[in-house]
């Protein structure tokens, strides 16, 4: 605590390829905010695949994400339960039932109504694999979206996705009318016959027939600003492909991504992972210092130089 | 992928106008790797193809910017640019291309034949600019000589002679089209405090590529004239 604060920040922890960390540095950068900034809340958002806990070293939670939705009584209060780290709850996603995996309409509205509403000064969305739309829409509610990369081909291919269908849903969102939605739906397939390959030509073509709306998507455009950690470092050259991602995505989508750092290789993180421990209850080591610094960054909205 | 004709080469490398050349060759050589055949960060996103003129793209930009004459010649083109937002793009665009070429080898590209206009926007605006060799800017110099006075309507003259509406100057200057039409009307009772009426009589002179300075303390002590000596504060 006794840091000034103005409200509550929501991170988004996604990547849409599984198994490249998400949880694990949702719930490290949990503990690390706990400990030094304020009350921070972890959401598990991976619906019926829930294992946040497991990260923080305790069993399933009894009640989750789960019993909120069946229940209409039932206060998101509830649903928190508390962690052995001071400062840091957890809301737990459900592991079970199919239909807390899909959530209706209506049920994700109350979902991410109640999570806004959440009194804590840092919540953490720790977000399923994937681009489901659940997905994405906890991604799009957060004030900042990370995106979690490894330096391998099908993780990198997964990020692109994230960011070309959680832009793409927020543009249709955002557009009003049922015309342009269908153009937004259109040229999210990448043979359409509009001939829209990216989203700069998609609010190009907006622009001509509904200026209007045009003008609103370009904002958006210009406003989409994901994040994204390198995780799984072992060399200088894969620190270059967040640099090269960044640069990648402003020629391509026209958006502007942060690399707010990476986390290299260390053997610490996969013995604490077995330990069921989060690795920076240990001050030092170097997954300790590249999730410092990654924290630091995504607080100030700082990023990465390229050396 | 995002119209990379309008990007400075600045952009394309992604560094600031005032990156020193250690910078320009870092960019340089981070680009060209991000760019690279089987480069894990765009193979997904780009055919070899768009590589490879994105790659020529890259190269002819750091071949001005690292050279510091090339890189001055590019400088000053791209300040007058943004003066006179838009004017004349054609032949910006053959002095950017004829200053790369002294240095590049690369081949042609689609990319490369239209390094951008910076302001390419504005670029409607000027549609009898690429009729003549004559840049616009040339006649308004010689308008701005035979002006003695910059008045509304002269300000009026030199929007008719650019052949643009209220309409577009509002969208160029983003004025509202009422206050445009009260300036050049010198309806000064309309307009709001001095200060911001001078702020867009300069506005209007650069999108209209008039000398703003000359065209604001012509105008300003118009409407200081006209509006009673305790409205107005005193020209500074």
């Amino acid at each position: 605590m006794g840091q000034i604060f103005n409200g509550k920040e929501i991170y988004a922890i996604g990547g849409g390829k599984g198994g490249v960390g998400k949880s694990f540095i949702s719930a490290n950068l949990g503990v690390l905010l706990a400990k030094n900034k304020g009350r921070v809340l972890l959401v598990d958002a991976d619906l019926g695949g829930a294992n946040l806990h497991t990260c923080l070293g305790i069993p399933a939670p009894a009640v989750t994400l789960s019993d909120f939705i069946a229940n209409p009584s039932m206060q998101i209060q509830d649903a928190i339960v508390t962690t052995p780290y001071e400062n840091l709850q957890l809301l737990s996603g459900g592991q079970d039932v199919l239909a807390s995996a899909n959530p209706k309409y209506t049920q994700k509205a109350k979902i991410l109504r109640a999570i806004q509403s959440i009194q804590a000064d840092y919540v953490i969305l720790d977000l399923g694999a994937g681009t489901n739309y659940n997905t994405l829409d906890f991604f799009l509610i957060a004030d900042k979206g990370v995106l979690v990369v490894i330096p391998e081909p099908t993780s990198v291919e997964n990020a692109y996705r994230f960011i070309k269908s959680a832009l793409y849903r927020r543009l249709s969102l955002l557009a009003g009318d049922s015309q342009t939605k269908a153009v937004i739906e259109k040229a999210t397939k990448n043979k359409n016959d509009l001939g829209i390959r990216n989203p700069a030509e998609l609010v190009s073509y907006v622009m001509e027939s509904s200026p209007e709306t045009g003008v609103l998507l370009r904002e958006a455009l210009n406003q989409f600003r994901p994040r994204i950690i390198l995780n799984q470092v072992r060399s200088l050259a894969d620190i270059r492909i967040g640099f090269a991602m960044q640069s990648a995505c402003l020629k391509y989508f026209g958006i502007h991504m942060d690399f707010i750092g990476y986390l290299e290789v260390d053997d610490h993180v996969w013995k604490s992972i077995r330990a069921r421990q989060p690795v920076v209850i240990n001050n030092g080591g170097k997954s300790f210092r590249g999730l410092e610094s990654i924290s630091h960054n995504l607080m100030n909205d700082f990023q990465m130089k390229p050396e | 992928m995002k119209s990379q004709k309008s990007q400075t080469y600045y952009e394309i490398l992604g560094v600031s106008p005032h990156a020193s050349q250690d910078d320009i060759k870092k960019a340089y050589d981070l680009s060209k790797q991000t760019f690279a055949k089987d480069s894990l960060a765009t193979y997904s996103l780009f055919t070899d193809t768009e590589n490879q003129e994105i790659l020529s793209l890259i190269s002819k930009a750091y071949q001005t910017l690292f050279n510091a004459n090339l890189r001055r010649d590019y400088d000053s083109l791209l300040a007058r640019e943004n003066k006179n937002k838009g004017a004349a793009p054609k032949e910006k665009e053959k002095k950017i291309k004829d200053g790369a070429e002294k240095s590049a080898n690369s081949g042609p590209s689609a990319f490369a034949e239209n390094p951008k206009a910076p302001q390419p926007a504005a670029a409607p605006f000027h549609p009898e600019s690429h009729k003549s060799e004559n840049p616009n800017s040339f006649s308004m110099d010689e308008f701005t000589q035979t002006v003695t006075e910059f008045s509304g309507a002269a300000i009026k003259k030199a929007r008719m002679m650019h052949g643009i509406s209220l309409d577009d100057l509002a969208d160029q200057t983003k004025i509202r089209k009422t206050y445009l039409s009260y300036i050049e009307n010198e309806e000064f009772t309309f307009l709001p405090a001095f200060i911001y009426v001078r702020g867009f009589v300069k506005l209007m002179a650069n999108a209209l590529s008039l000398p703003a300075d000359r065209v604001s303390s012509d105008y300003m002590a118009r409407y200081n004239k006209k509006m009673s000596p305790q409205d107005a504060p005193p020209t500074p």
